[in-house]
């Protein structure tokens, strides 16, 4: 098990969980929730903001926020 | 006529899903903006004829994902849809969905549909979604969700009449929504609920669950509140944990529906992952940006000057005609001195307003804004403000106005706050006039370093200065004002699409009208007293002022212009402004000003390059001379303390900087008003920043003295 922040651009993996409540309420409003494909498109230098791709969207987080994204191996 | 029904209809949906082109297609010309209470989001309402049997008002509601709203405007949409009571409760609702992304559209809606509302689902965006290969079978879709869906485009217009009839329909008939709900509420939740019922009778299950949720900001009363907080307590209720169970059960429900209902194919998106790999590359990203940015503020700076031309001379011409074809006195100087000059100083603004806003309504409509923010928000954060903000700071080089108005798509109220309060020390081009001629009054014309002019590179430095003073601030504000809520990036980055130009012109509409009758208000109320303390005085000081230039005058055989430009000038020495000059003297004097330099630092109240302007007439230069002559005046003044020039070097300078910070724009200060709906910002913005700017030219004024 792993953090969203802690994988590389390109790595297709599964959103499993979240550690922080008020951000995974936000997230899944937006159709970030458990069970999709996630994604890490690019990449802001330094260590800063991510471009993900979730399901069919995109959205743009920050390092920290993306601490809260427990994901999983994509079992297929 | 009169015997039609009144409706209210609200369009909700998510942000990106399309709203405003639905909004103006429904509604064209039939459109205005109001306030919701308390906030400030701009309530946008419209008329809608419904086969006259209906008399539609249609209510555009903030974009949202869910009833579980973070932020204040976020909050309308619930407050509008709960309360009965409330002045925007509608009879029925146009939900719109993006159909690119239709299973995440879904949530709020189920939402909307289990308070019991009436709801037509429009199926927004159908042309993107088949140049996409996305299908969606709106049969299937409709009998799933137990709601009429309607195909349409909020930018071709397809399907409008249809959702039009839809709408007319389901009015008719009323949709039955006893028995229907996508959501079975949990043990605890029901039993919460039913609790709620009794304090609140007149609501379904799902709406209590909701206020059990929203109590403390929703304007129930003290009372209920009350007792809303004793039954939470007593039920061991978490609220947090049942938004997120309850929004995960409801995509379990759609889920489902939407795999049947959705035919999609591999083109998907495609067209955006292109565009984006270049746009928001790290190297290539920045320089584009750079490059958009400055085209944007060459545009405002070359494109707004000739319509700035025309109108200024077309101020001019009326004024100058109205003066010639009414009798003299005090009304036609009040028409042409206070009001004409003020109305010209509101419309004068209006070609850049015009042009910011168009460039920044298509950078928004194809989606580029976000992905600005996501680009910028790193840097802008270590400022306390937002990747948004960078377009507002870029934009007040050329006026600070337009630049403070485009803030609004800043959607963190901290970070909003924090740039509208620092964009004011952007240099305008209205500091140009101003610099310009104390600059070349100063400093010399030699090259530096063999190819830098010097003048040059002091008009960068007052640049600079400005842009530090902005970020340096920015840094600072947002260690002072407290966290109000939490700030998110979690930025939706929209698919590319084509703008509307529709949308464009409405908004470009939308932000002249605001300016023109919102700020502009205000401006003319202060250009009136303007025009009032510079014209009026004493009235036996001002007979005495003008005997004695016409004395002087006559001894010295000076020709009729000349004679006219001195008794200007010693009539505006006893005016009240005069006298207000005069006034302030000891405050400004460690500064290096008389209070000659006081009246034309309280005139530039008005524009900042009215400075030029009343610096010709204090030292009664007139309209005929050319702006060398005012400097040749500025050299001549003799400080009567020192005996030596009044501007020196370090009065000079003095005053350059003082121009660099100082808030001296009452245009500014009124759409700080409008967009923050309280004085306190704009009261402190002045005082700040004129603060800060007497601070520092007293520094550099007694270092160099």
């Amino acid at each position: 098990m792993k953090k969203l922040s802690e994988i590389g651009v390109g790595q297709v993996m599964i959103i499993h969980s979240f550690s922080h409540q008020i951000i995974a309420r936000k997230l899944i409003t937006m159709g970030v929730i458990p069970g999709k494909e996630v994604e890490i498109l690019r990449k802001v230098p330094f260590q800063a903001t991510l471009y993900i791709r979730v399901q069919d969207s995109h959205i743009a987080i920050r390092k920290a926020e993306a601490e809260n994204i427990i994901i999983s191996k994509n079992e297929q | 006529m009169s015997n039609r029904e009144e409706v209210k209809i609200a369009l909700v949906g998510n942000p990106n899903c399309g709203k405003t082109s639905v909004f103006n297609i429904l509604t064209g010309l039939r459109q205005k903006t109001g306030n919701f209470p308390g906030i400030t989001v701009d309530k946008k309402i419209g008329k809608l004829a419904l086969n006259g049997i209906y008399d539609a008002t249609l209510i555009d509601l903030p974009g949202t994902y869910s009833l579980y709203p973070i932020s204040s405007d976020e909050r309308i949409v619930i407050q509008s849809l709960l309360q009965k009571s409330d002045s925007n409760f509608p009879e029925l609702v146009v939900y719109v969905v993006d159909s690119m992304h239709l299973e995440k559209n879904l949530l709020l809606f189920t939402q909307i549909r289990d308070l019991g509302i009436p709801v037509v689902l429009a199926l927004n965006m159908t042309d993107l979604a088949n140049k996409n290969g996305i299908q969606i079978n709106t049969v299937k879709l409709a009998e799933k969700l137990k709601t009429p869906v309607v195909r349409i485009s909020g930018r071709t217009g397809e399907g409008i009449e249809d959702l039009k009839q839809e709408v007319i329909n389901l009015l008719n008939e009323k949709q039955d929504n006893s028995n229907f709900s996508f959501y079975k509420l949990g043990e605890n939740e029901k039993s919460i609920a039913r609790q709620f019922q009794k304090i609140f009778p007149e609501y379904n299950e799902y709406q209590s669950l909701l206020i059990a949720h929203h109590y403390n900001w929703l304007p129930i009363g003290e009372e209920a509140k009350k007792q809303c907080k004793k039954t939470i307590a007593e039920n061991n209720f978490d609220d947090l944990d049942a938004q997120v169970n309850e929004t995960m059960k409801r995509f379990n429900v759609f889920e489902p529906i939407v795999k049947q209902v959705l035919k999609t194919s591999d083109k998907k998106n495609e067209f955006t992952k292109k565009i984006d790999s270049v746009l928001t590359n790290n190297f290539l990203g920045m320089f584009i940006f750079l490059a958009i940015m400055i085209v944007v503020f060459q545009s405002i700076f070359e494109l707004a000057a000739f319509p700035m031309d025309l109108i200024d001379n077309a101020v001019g011409n009326l004024a100058s005609f109205t003066k010639a074809n009414l009798p003299s006195g005090w009304f036609t100087n009040l028409l042409t001195d206070g009001l004409i000059a003020g109305i010209g100083g509101i419309v004068i603004f209006i070609p850049q307003i015009a042009i910011l806003f168009f460039f920044i309504s298509i950078l928004e409509e194809v989606g580029y804004l976000a992905r600005v923010a996501y680009m910028l928000d790193n840097v802008m954060q270590k400022f306390g403000l937002n990747g948004r903000s960078v377009v507002a700071l870029i934009s007040g080089g050329a006026c600070a106005i337009p630049a403070i108005m485009s803030t609004r798509t800043i959607s963190n109220p901290k970070e909003r706050l924090i740039t509208i309060l620092v964009t004011p020390f952007i240099s305008c081009s209205a500091r140009i006039p101003v610099y310009a001629i104390l600059i070349a009054f100063v400093v010399p014309r030699t090259q530096v370093f063999g190819f830098f002019n010097m003048q040059g590179l002091v008009f960068m430095t007052m640049y600079l200065l400005g842009i530090l003073a902005a970020l340096g601030s920015a840094f600072i504000l947002s260690k002072m004002i407290g966290k109000t809520e939490q700030s998110f990036l979690l930025l939706e980055l929209p698919d590319y699409k084509m703008p509307s130009w529709r949308n464009i012109m409405f908004e470009v509409w939308e932000k002249v009208r605001q300016f023109l009758f919102d700020a502009g208000k205000i401006i003319i109320i202060i250009s009136v007293l303007l025009w009032f303390s510079a014209s009026y005085g004493p009235p036996k000081q001002i007979a005495k002022a003008e005997k004695e230039a016409i004395e002087y005058a006559q001894l010295n055989n000076l020709n009729k212009v000349k004679t006219e430009d001195l008794i200007s000038a010693k009539k505006l020495e006893v005016s009240y402004i005069g006298y207000v000059g005069k006034f302030i003297e000891p405050a400004i004097k460690p500064l290096g000003y008389d209070w000659k330099i006081g009246i034309a630092l309280i005139s530039s109240f008005a524009a900042r390059e009215v400075f030029v302007g009343t610096m010709a007439t204090i030292y009664s230069i007139g309209s005929e001379e050319e702006q060398s002559s005012i400097q040749q005046k500025m050299r001549n003044e003799i400080n009567p303390e020192t005996g030596g020039p009044r501007f020196t070097l370090a009065v000079s300078l003095s005053l350059l900087i003082f121009y660099v910070f100082a808030m001296q724009c009452m245009g500014t200060l009124a759409v700080v008003y409008r967009e923050t709906k309280t004085w306190k910002y704009p009261i402190y913005q002045f005082v700040f920043m004129t603060g800060f700017a007497y601070l520092f030219s007293l520094v550099v004024y007694q270092v160099l003295k």
